[in-house]
């Protein structure tokens, strides 16, 4: 039981980390923004990626 | 909160009685390691010592130390609340679970330069870097992350560059930008030759580093076709598929008809690596750097902790002697005495100016409470530091014969074999011709002769220690996975590196031509690009060509470099610390950032006019000229003499600007301080008011 705790909270960390998490958490802070009948599109999940992935690189982000 | 409000909460968080005891018991197991490994002159001593020493060294120091930066200098107020909570679009700014930042903080920070520069400093001994990587780590690389990461989130967020401008003026905050873009350009050409000298004439090295490129587009094209956003999903494959690279070398290495195709000499390596960073910088990101990087995160966290479980487990011998004779100044890896060059060489594992960079970028913007920012600045450096401390035992675990003779340049211990291991026994670290063959040979290498750069002699110790974990045998599978995992985060960081440094230069070239500036622009895109590569192309390429293996000089130049680096966001955090009222709290920042510019000016200075030639480039150009006149070069070293002769003025310009660069900001610093000091005139704190939070407060 604690074990399966442990990867399940590795598995979050992990999510986390590598971006997997950021697609929800940017729909939920939009959702608390704005509401949920704001008439904004939310981006599907592909096109948040996309999004993310080219805004990401703009700037310096791994080190020597 | 106010400051006194401030100083009765923190105070409450003092320590007890039992605590105290527990403490106690930790100085004293931690001094008695210290104590340990600095007297200790027998034959070998066990690596435990290291990691005990280690682990207590930085646990009292987050204890007391920062805890004290933490709660009587900076005062972090726990319910104020910080930029990502302020300004959260979820995207950049976004209150983030600290250990989630932490992991991405540590993920940023943690590049080669702690496995390299422990690795090259064992030639004077291990117990120079050790002492540095402990010293210098808590002193001074884990304030500097800790303040610029607080000031940061103070200033909603602002870069490194943006506060020198704020705090310092135009004039310290234009010679911090220039200091930005040159030390990007000679950090890619350190890095190039390193995985140049890694897969040299070593087709299973070069196979593997090879295939991790189409291994990327591959991942990228899943995540951004097959499956978009999957990350974990793809970078699993990804993973699965580099090991499948490495054990694939093996199997091509002993295919005659194939092994030919990766066989390659240093600088036609060096004319791939920069044909790959051309290409890596103008294709999308989606397609090779992004995925690249997902690939070489995971490797990097599960290696490092993977080698750090796998130290205790065997507590292998460290074979090193605690001090060599090469702190004179004669070493056959890099020239220069021990003052300053250990501290110069160690580089990012005890200090690292691009840290500040990392500090002053992605991370304040995730961080929920300013609280946080301890852990995550000071902790994530001291993690980097223990990183450090892994580097030097799996360098020093080696014989120390074996050490010099995989990492001495042919042109320092002689071109053959024989005449190497009797220049190398002849210091003292006896070695023969069949204990390094039969080394290659487990390897699956075809020599591990003057391999230099660090990564080779590295990824041999960290195979034996891999090798002993998982019941002996498997060494050259090892082996080539740890050359793998370098190569795969150096070619990161050339990835990104490059895309950075064009940013920086379209946003120069866009003041004297707007279309320039656009970094949709195609034609400026690949006009930048260029000229980047262009620039660590060369410095790459000559460094393949020299004689003394490049990192002889190139390693210096880059250690320079970040330190200065260093240097400059020490002074902005002095500066601030200062003006705000915290002067007689300003050593903190203050003196290690005297200390730098102590040792970065004395390098430098060495650098450009030391009378020895191995060390001074002037000297070296002054020598080489003189034996041109005399008649007293072959044939062959006449026709490169011109080219010598002028990397020799090339590296002499650079180190000279990276002197000036530093001595205009502590000057700066020193001007705009004695006026905070004396109240007169100057650039306003641009530290965002205080709101307070509306997140639950730890």
């Amino acid at each position: 039981m604690r074990l399966a705790r442990c990867w399940q909270g590795l598995r979050t960390w992990l999510a986390w980390l590598n971006g997997d998490a950021a697609y929800r958490a940017y729909c939920r802070q939009h959702l608390h923004e704005h509401g949920a009948g704001c008439g904004h599109r939310l981006p599907t999940r592909a096109e948040f990626f996309r999004s993310e992935q080219d805004r990401r690189w703009s700037g310096i982000r791994r080190c020597c | 909160m106010q400051r006194q409000q401030l100083y009765a909460f923190h105070s409450q968080r003092g320590l007890g009685g039992p605590g105290m005891l527990l403490w106690l018991a930790v100085a004293i197991v931690g001094a008695a390691a210290v104590g340990g490994i600095a007297l200790h002159r027998g034959e070998s001593i066990n690596s435990l010592w290291f990691i005990v020493a280690a682990l207590c060294v930085y646990a009292i120091a987050y204890r007391f130390y920062s805890a004290f930066v933490a709660t009587k200098v900076l005062l972090l107020d726990p319910t104020r609340a910080t930029p990502a909570e302020r300004l959260n679009d979820g995207r950049d700014f976004m209150p983030t679970n600290r250990w989630i930042v932490f992991g991405h903080h540590f993920a940023a920070i943690a590049g080669p330069g702690p496995l390299i520069g422990p690795t090259l400093a064992a030639q004077f001994g291990y117990l120079p870097g050790t002492l540095w990587i402990l010293i210098g780590g808590v002193l001074g690389g884990c304030v500097q992350d800790f303040v610029i990461l607080f000031f940061s989130i103070r200033r909603n967020g602002r870069s490194l560059g943006q506060m020198a401008r704020d705090e310092l003026g135009p004039v310290g905050g234009g010679a911090a930008l220039l200091g930005v873009m040159t030390i990007m350009i000679i950090l890619i050409a350190v890095l190039g030759i390193v995985v140049v000298n890694a897969m040299k004439h070593s087709p299973w090295a070069t196979s593997t580093v090879a295939a991790t490129i189409p291994i990327a587009v591959l991942i990228g094209l899943y995540m951004r076709n097959i499956r978009p956003g999957q990350v974990l999903e793809g970078t699993a494959i990804g993973v699965v598929l580099l090991l499948a690279a490495v054990v694939g070398g093996g199997w091509l290495d002993h295919q005659p008809a194939l092994r030919g195709w990766f066989d390659y000499d240093g600088p036609t390596l060096a004319l791939m690596i920069i044909a790959y960073g051309f290409c890596a910088a103008v294709l999308p990101v989606w397609l090779l750097l992004a995925p690249r990087d997902y690939l070489s995160t995971f490797m990097k966290i599960g290696t490092i902790g993977a080698l750090a479980v796998a130290i205790v487990i065997i507590r292998p011998d460290i074979h090193m002697p605690a001090v060599t004779q090469f702190i004179d100044g004669t070493g056959p890896i890099f020239s220069g005495p021990l003052f300053p060059f250990v501290f110069i060489t160690i580089a990012c594992g005890a200090i690292s100016g691009f840290h500040a960079l990392i500090s002053s970028g992605t991370t304040p913007k995730l961080i929920a409470n300013e609280a946080d920012a301890r852990m995550i600045g000071y902790g994530g450096m001291m993690m980097e530091s223990f990183v450090a401390i892994m580097a030097i035992v799996a360098a020093c675990v080696l014989d120390p014969g074996v050490y010099f003779a995989i990492n001495s340049p042919a042109a320092a211990v002689g071109k053959d074999a024989a005449s190497a291991v009797a220049t190398i026994s002849g210091w003292g670290f006896p070695v023969t011709v069949a204990q390094m063959e039969a080394l290659a040979r487990e390897m699956g290498e075809a020599t591990l002769f003057a391999r230099t750069g660090g990564a080779p002699s590295l990824a041999v110790g960290m195979a034996h220690i891999f090798s002993a974990v998982s019941g002996g045998g498997l060494l050259a599978l090892w082996y080539h996975f740890a050359i793998m995992f370098e190569a795969l985060f150096i070619l990161t960081t050339l990835d990104a590196g490059t895309r950075v440094a064009r940013f920086m230069l379209q946003d120069l070239l866009g003041n004297f031509h707007a279309p320039l500036g656009r970094t949709s622009w195609y034609p400026s895109v690949l006009l930048t690009s260029a000229l980047v590569v262009a620039a660590w192309g060369y410095f790459l390429y000559q460094g393949t060509l020299d004689p003394l293996g490049g990192i002889n000089s190139m390693w210096p130049l880059f250690g320079i470099a970040n330190q200065m680096l260093a240097a400059i966001a020490l002074c902005v955090a002095t500066t601030i610390l200062v003006k705000s009222g915290r002067g007689r709290q300003a050593f903190i920042t203050a003196a290690p950032l005297a200390w730098l510019v102590i040792v970065t000016s004395t390098a430098a200075w060495h650098k450009l006019f030391n009378d020895a030639p191995r060390i001074g480039f002037l000297a070296h150009a002054s020598d080489l000229r003189q034996k041109l006149a005399d008649g007293l070069l072959p044939p062959d070293a006449v026709a490169s003499a011109p080219r010598l002769l002028f990397n020799d003025h090339l590296n002499a310009t650079m180190t000279a600007l990276f002197l000036v660069i530093t001595w205009v900001v502590v000057f700066e610093t020193a001007r705009v301080c004695r006026r905070a000091l004396r109240g007169g005139p100057l650039p306003p704190l641009t530290e965002a008011p205080y709101t307070r939070t509306e997140l639950a407060v730890p």
